[in-house]
């Protein structure tokens, strides 16, 4: 208990600390003229215009990516679960894709990539919980298949699409944060969601344990998975909406914590979001100084270095048998 | 005292019937042992009695309230169940896995308090698990993993305790000492069903028998007069000897 209070501070600590530091770097320094102690028109607008909705955006979407990711993994029981993996992010884009060649915006984009997650997910469930046993490989497939047939849609769709409309919407396949606008209310669902879920923890520990276990130990199964279901769509469409498909931070995240020993869904959930916003935000800023003044999609960069993990991850869950 | 009790049951699995028209009353300070071959619906009956499969017809009864308008957190404070050793694809450790017993006594906000770790400590003594709290249930062994759910189950502090084969994976000495714990539980008021596959544990520990047969003939009541060498072999299709041994009578299949 203490332990793992001990942990939740130090990652909130870690990300107050990391967020003046992200902000602070870039091609144009501006350490020294923040020191100097006035702040230039230019400087200001570096700050609080281009690097401030970056950040908050790496932070909200990194939360939110981690929150869904541990969700998905609870509610397919399968810890290889991950929005990008299983093909949901790939169905959110296509459902924001869709709204915005019909002609619509601002809420209808985000609804269609919440309706094209809810059904990404539903297919994932249905299709991989055959006989009612869980079963990886099945999973995994019933995944890549999904995603490789959003992936062809998302092409279709931006072939479709007006010439000056595809350099913009080519975000959705790579996972961009440098078009994030508007991050406050991503940043404020994935506080707000995290306060929801996790009072729920126990019965959430519970249902990992197989849906039998939960329900004769006192959990009503059915209204909790809907509520997981629903959630983790939520989750995966706003981060969608605000950076495209960026891969295994939903992953990688609840994985890291289960090594350092946080099992319990009451420490293992927050836990997850500030993570997942710590390292979104450490690949981001990495993916801005690490060839500037030109910069990567953060996709791309946790792309990199998840699928070799990802990889490793499977390798030793086999070997387990 | 508790009564579970059936009445007219019918019972189908996958479009078969297992047994019809089951009228039946388990009563607390009763041991039952169940006894059947392979697939005649042990397990079936088990998950029947813990409202998890609904009867096809006739009512089922946790004194005198169906079980169908209980609800899962109410049945759960009264009523357990063991399962059959069930794969755990997030491995927790020895103590939280024990802990989780104590779920449905806790408010939805109540955390686990000095009581429940006193009760858990307690149930991880009695199943033999002391000073492996802070392990990963991945690196138990299967014996070991099943005295864990044992332990869950006894957190659960029900009287009623449904258990498949509860000394699956079990060493000898760690059979005998569950299996006569449960006989003490069910001596002191609480009703025990369990599923077995040893019709001698069955004479040594149980009270009473229920004989499934494949046929869906069912024969329960007293295990001092049900179990004879006969019955037993019209059960399971074995011949069997009787012989009196220091502790009791043992069946011996030929």
């Amino acid at each position: 208990m203490k332990r793992h209070g001990r942990l939740l501070l130090a990652l909130l600590l870690l990300l107050a600390l990391a967020i003046p530091l992200a902000l602070a770097s870039g091609s144009q320094g501006v350490g020294e003229r923040l020191l100097s102690g006035t702040l230039d028109p230019l400087t200001s607008r570096i700050l609080f215009d281009l690097r401030l909705p970056r950040v908050i955006a790496a932070v909200a979407v990194g939360g939110l990516l981690a929150l869904a990711g541990a969700l998905l993994q609870l509610l397919l029981r399968n810890p290889l679960a991950d929005p990008y993996i299983l093909g949901i992010s790939g169905g959110a884009s296509s459902g924001a894709l869709l709204a915005i060649l019909a002609g619509v915006s601002g809420l209808w984009q985000a609804g269609g990539a919440f309706f094209g997650a809810l059904c990404s997910i539903l297919l994932v469930f249905t299709l991989s919980h055959g006989q009612g046993s869980w079963n990886t490989t099945r999973l995994l497939l019933t995944g890549v298949v999904l995603a490789a047939g959003w992936g062809a849609l998302i092409s279709l769709l931006l072939t479709l699409a007006p010439q000056g409309a595809v350099h913009g919407m080519l975000f959705w396949l790579m996972g961009d944060l440098s078009h994030a606008r508007a991050p406050w209310a991503a940043l404020a669902a994935v506080v707000l969601a995290t306060l929801l879920i996790t009072p729920l923890g126990r019965p959430l520990n519970l249902l990992a344990r197989g849906e039998t276990q939960a329900t004769l130990l006192g959990v009503e199964v059915g209204p909790l998975r809907t509520l997981i279901y629903f959630l983790a769509s939520l989750l995966t469409a706003m981060a969608v909406t605000l950076g495209g498909s960026i891969g295994f931070i939903g992953l990688v995240t609840p994985h890291l914590l289960r090594l350092a020993g946080v099992h319990d869904h009451r420490w293992l959930l927050p836990c997850s979001a500030l993570l997942g916003a710590l390292l979104l935000l450490a690949a981001d800023t990495l993916a801005r100084v690490a060839i500037a003044p030109q910069q990567l999609p953060v996709g791309v960069l946790t792309a990199l270095l998840g699928v070799p993990l990802f990889l490793y991850l499977l390798a030793r869950g086999g070997e387990r048998g | 005292m508790v009564e579970l009790r059936l009445q007219q049951v019918t019972l189908k699995r996958a479009g078969r019937t297992l047994f019809g028209a089951l009228d039946l009353t388990l009563r607390g300070g009763e041991c039952w042992a169940i006894l059947g071959p392979n697939g005649v619906g042990k397990s079936s009956l088990l998950h029947l009695l813990a409202g998890l499969l609904p009867p096809e017809t006739g009512t089922l009864t946790l004194d005198d309230q169906p079980l169908t308008t209980l609800a899962r957190r109410a049945l759960a404070q009264r009523l357990a169940l063991l399962l059959q050793q069930q794969h755990d694809p997030f491995p927790s450790r020895v103590l939280e896995s024990a802990l989780l017993g104590r779920h449905p006594h806790l408010g939805p906000w109540g955390i686990e308090g000095e009581v429940d770790l006193a009760i858990a400590t307690a149930a991880l003594a009695r199943v033999d698990l002391t000073g492996m709290e802070q392990r990963l249930v991945d690196e138990l062994s299967g014996g070991e993993r099943q005295r864990l759910a044992i332990a869950t189950l006894l957190c659960q502090q029900a009287q009623v305790m449904l258990l498949d084969e509860p000394n699956n994976h079990l060493d000898l000495r760690h059979q005998q000492a569950l299996l006569r714990h449960f006989q003490t539980l069910a001596r002191a008021g609480d009703l025990v069903v369990m599923a077995l596959h040893d019709p001698n544990l069955a004479a040594r520990y149980a009270s009473h028998v229920l004989l499934l047969h494949a046929s869906g003939a069912v024969l329960h009541g007293e295990a001092t007069t049900l179990l004879t060498s006969e019955r037993l072999a019209t059960l399971y299709d074995v011949a069997f000897d009787t012989v009196d041994g220091p502790v009791g009578r043992l069946f011996l299949p030929h």
